[in-house]
C-alpha cells in the first residue's frame, strides 16, 4: 500500500500568485531520462532492456507492430550492463576510475510521441523522437558503512558454503547407501538450513545494495538530450526541435564518525541547465542548494536559483532565494517551513516566499520482501 | 550442491600448479578452495596464484572450488567466476557464468577439476 500525503498550510504569507517562471532546483538537476523531459511526458511504461537480445527483440516488436516510427514508446537502456564483464571486479565497480564511471553509469533514453496536428483532435502529423544520454563522470566514493554490510555477509556466505558442502558429502553418502536413513534426514535439515541461509544473504545484500545509493564525496553528473519532428514519419524530412543540457557537481558528507551509523549528512550541489529551441536564444538556469540532514527527523536547506531569460523572452532574468525547514514529527507526519524571496511574478514584484505547514501521510509505505 | 556445475581436467608437469579465481560483473563473491577434501583456502573476492602444490605430488587429486556470488548490483544480475591454473602442460582459463534471478539473490557456482 502506498503512503499518499495532504499537505496542510497552517500559515502561508504572500505566497506567489501569478508565478511565470516556477522552477525548482530538481528540475535543474541531470535527469535521470533527458529524452522524456525534453518531449515533455512522463511515460508509464518504459521499457528497460537488460540484454542486447532483449533490446533487438523489442525495437523489431515495436517498429514491425508500429508499421513505422513506433508512437508512445518509451525505453532506458544501460549499454554497458548489456554485455558481459567478467573482469570487472566488485573493487573496480565500488571504486571505478573516470573511464569506468562514465562506462557503468551511462545511460540511453529514447522516447517518441504523436506530433500533433494543427487542432486537437485532427490526427498526428508524424512523431517526435527525443534521444538523451545521462552518466556521471565521478561518482563519489562507496560509503563507509559498505565495509560493515561486506562484514555482515560474509559470515552469512560463510555458513552457505558449509552447508553446500555437508549436502554435497551427504549426497554422496546416501549415492553408495540410498537406505541411510539417518543420511536422508540429515541431507533433509541441511537442505533447508541452505535454504533459509541463503534468504538471509539476500536480505543483507539488498541493504549493500541499497548503500550504493548512497555514495559519499564528488559526484559530477551530466546529461543531454535533442527532440526532432519527423513529418509523416519520413526520416528525410526531419526537423530538430528542442535540446538541452545539464552539468550537476555535488559533494555529500556524512555527518558522523566513518563506520558510525548514523542520518546525519551535509549535501552541496549546484545546478546548471541550458535549454535552446529552434529560433530562439538558449534559456540558461543555474543554482545552488545546501541541505543539512542534522538527524533523521531536522533537516534545514537553503537554495538560490538563478534564471537568464533569452532576449526574445518578454520576462526578465530573475533570482529565487529560499531556506527550507523539514521537521518528521513521526514517519508519517512531516512539519515545514520555506521562507525567502521568489522569482519576479508577472507584474516585476518579488513575492515573499512563507510557508509554514504539516505533510500527513496515509496508509502504510510498501515493504518488498527478499525472499 | 551448486547452481552452476563445470568439470574440467588439467595435466599437471614437474612444476608447482597455481590457482587463481576472479567473480565478476561487479559482484561481491566468497570462495572455497579445496583439494580433495581438505580446504586449501576461504577468501572473499579475487584470489591470485594460490600454490595449490608440486605436479607429482597433486596429481591424482581434485581441486575442488565453490564460490558464493551475491547480486550486489543494483545495475545487472548477471554473474561470472572465471578460473585459472598454471604451472601444468599449459595455462587454463575457463570462465562460468549465470544470472540470479531474484534482485539481491545468490548463486553457488563450483568448479571440479581433475589434476592428471
Amino acid at each position: 500500500m502506498r503512503t499518499t500525503s495532504l499537505a496542510l498550510l497552517v500559515f502561508a504569507a504572500s505566497v506567489t500568485g501569478a508565478r511565470a517562471q516556477s522552477v525548482a532546483i530538481d528540475d535543474l538537476a541531470a535527469p535521470q531520462s533527458p529524452a522524456f523531459i525534453l518531449l515533455g511526458v512522463s511515460p508509464a511504461n518504459v521499457e528497460r532492456p537488460e540484454t542486447p537480445k532483449a533490446l533487438t527483440l523489442n525495437l523489431i516488436d515495436k517498429v514491425t507492430t508500429a508499421n513505422g516510427l513506433p508512437r508512445n514508446y518509451a525505453l532506458s537502456v544501460a549499454p554497458y550492463w548489456l554485455a558481459s564483464h567478467p573482469n570487472l571486479t566488485f573493487e573496480q565497480y565500488q571504486n571505478p576510475d573516470v573511464k569506468q564511471s562514465i562506462l557503468q553509469t551511462f545511460l540511453l533514453s529514447v522516447g517518441t510521441v504523436p506530433l500533433p496536428g494543427a487542432t486537437s483532435s485532427a490526427d498526428p502529423i508524424g512523431t517526435k523522437i527525443g534521444l538523451g544520454v545521462r552518466t556521471a563522470i565521478f561518482n563519489g566514493r562507496a560509503n563507509p558503512r559498505l565495509a560493515l554490510a561486506i562484514a555482515e555477509l560474509e559470515p552469512v556466505d560463510d555458513i552457505i558454503l558449509d552447508l553446500a558442502e555437508k549436502v554435497a558429502e551427504l549426497k554422496k553418502v546416501i549415492a553408495k547407501n540410498p537406505k541411510d536413513a539417518e543420511a536422508t534426514k540429515n541431507l533433509a535439515a541441511a537442505e533447508q538450513e541452505l535454504a533459509t541461509a541463503r534468504k538471509e544473504a539476500a536480505s543483507v545484500t539488498l541493504n549493500l545494495q541499497a548503500l550504493d545509493a548512497e555514495r559519499v564525496g564528488f559526484f559530477l553528473t551530466v546529461a543531454g538530450g535533442q527532440v526532432w519532428s519527423v513529418l509523416d514519419d519520413d526520416t528525410s524530412r526531419a526537423r530538430a526541435e528542442k535540446r538541452g543540457f545539464w552539468v550537476t557537481p555535488s559533494y555529500r558528507w556524512r555527518g558522523c564518525a566513518a563506520m558510525a551509523e548514523c542520518e546525519s549528512s551535509f549535501e552541496a550541489i549546484a545546478v546548471v541547465r541550458t535549454l535552446k529551441e529552434p529560433e530562439l536564444d538558449a534559456v540558461v538556469d543555474y543554482g545552488a542548494r545546501a541541505v543539512w540532514k542534522a538527524n533523521k527527523q531536522f533537516t534545514v536547506s537553503i537554495e538560490a536559483l538563478r534564471r537568464n531569460q533569452s532576449e526574445d523572452s518578454v520576462e526578465d532574468d530573475s533570482n529565487r532565494t529560499v531556506g527550507l525547514l523539514e521537521y518528521r514529527i513521526r514517519q508519517d507526519l512531516i512539519l515545514f517551513g520555506s521562507f525567502g524571496k521568489d522569482f519576479k511574478d508577472i507584474t516585476g514584484t518579488k513575492p515573499l516566499v512563507s510557508l509554514l505547514g504539516l505533510n500527513l501521510g496515509f496508509g502504510k509505505a510498501s515493504v518488498i520482501k527478499a525472499r | 550442491m551448486a547452481d552452476v556445475t563445470v568439470d574440467k581436467n588439467y595435466k599437471v608437469g614437474d612444476g608447482k600448479v597455481e590457482f587463481s579465481l576472479l567473480v565478476g560483473e561487479g559482484q561481491f563473491g566468497r570462495s572455497d578452495v579445496r583439494l580433495n577434501t581438505q580446504r586449501l583456502l576461504r577468501a572473499s573476492g579475487s584470489i591470485g596464484n594460490l600454490l595449490v602444490g608440486n605436479g607429482p605430488e597433486v596429481q591424482g587429486k581434485t581441486l575442488r572450488i565453490r564460490t558464493v556470488v551475491n547480486d550486489t548490483v543494483a545495475a545487472t544480475n548477471k554473474m561470472s567466476v572465471t578460473y585459472k591454473l598454471s604451472g601444468g602442460a599449459k595455462d587454463l582459463e575457463f570462465t562460468s557464468k549465470d544470472t540470479v534471478d531474484k534482485e539481491g539473490g545468490n548463486l553457488i557456482f563450483e568448479a571440479n577439476i581433475d589434476l592428471t
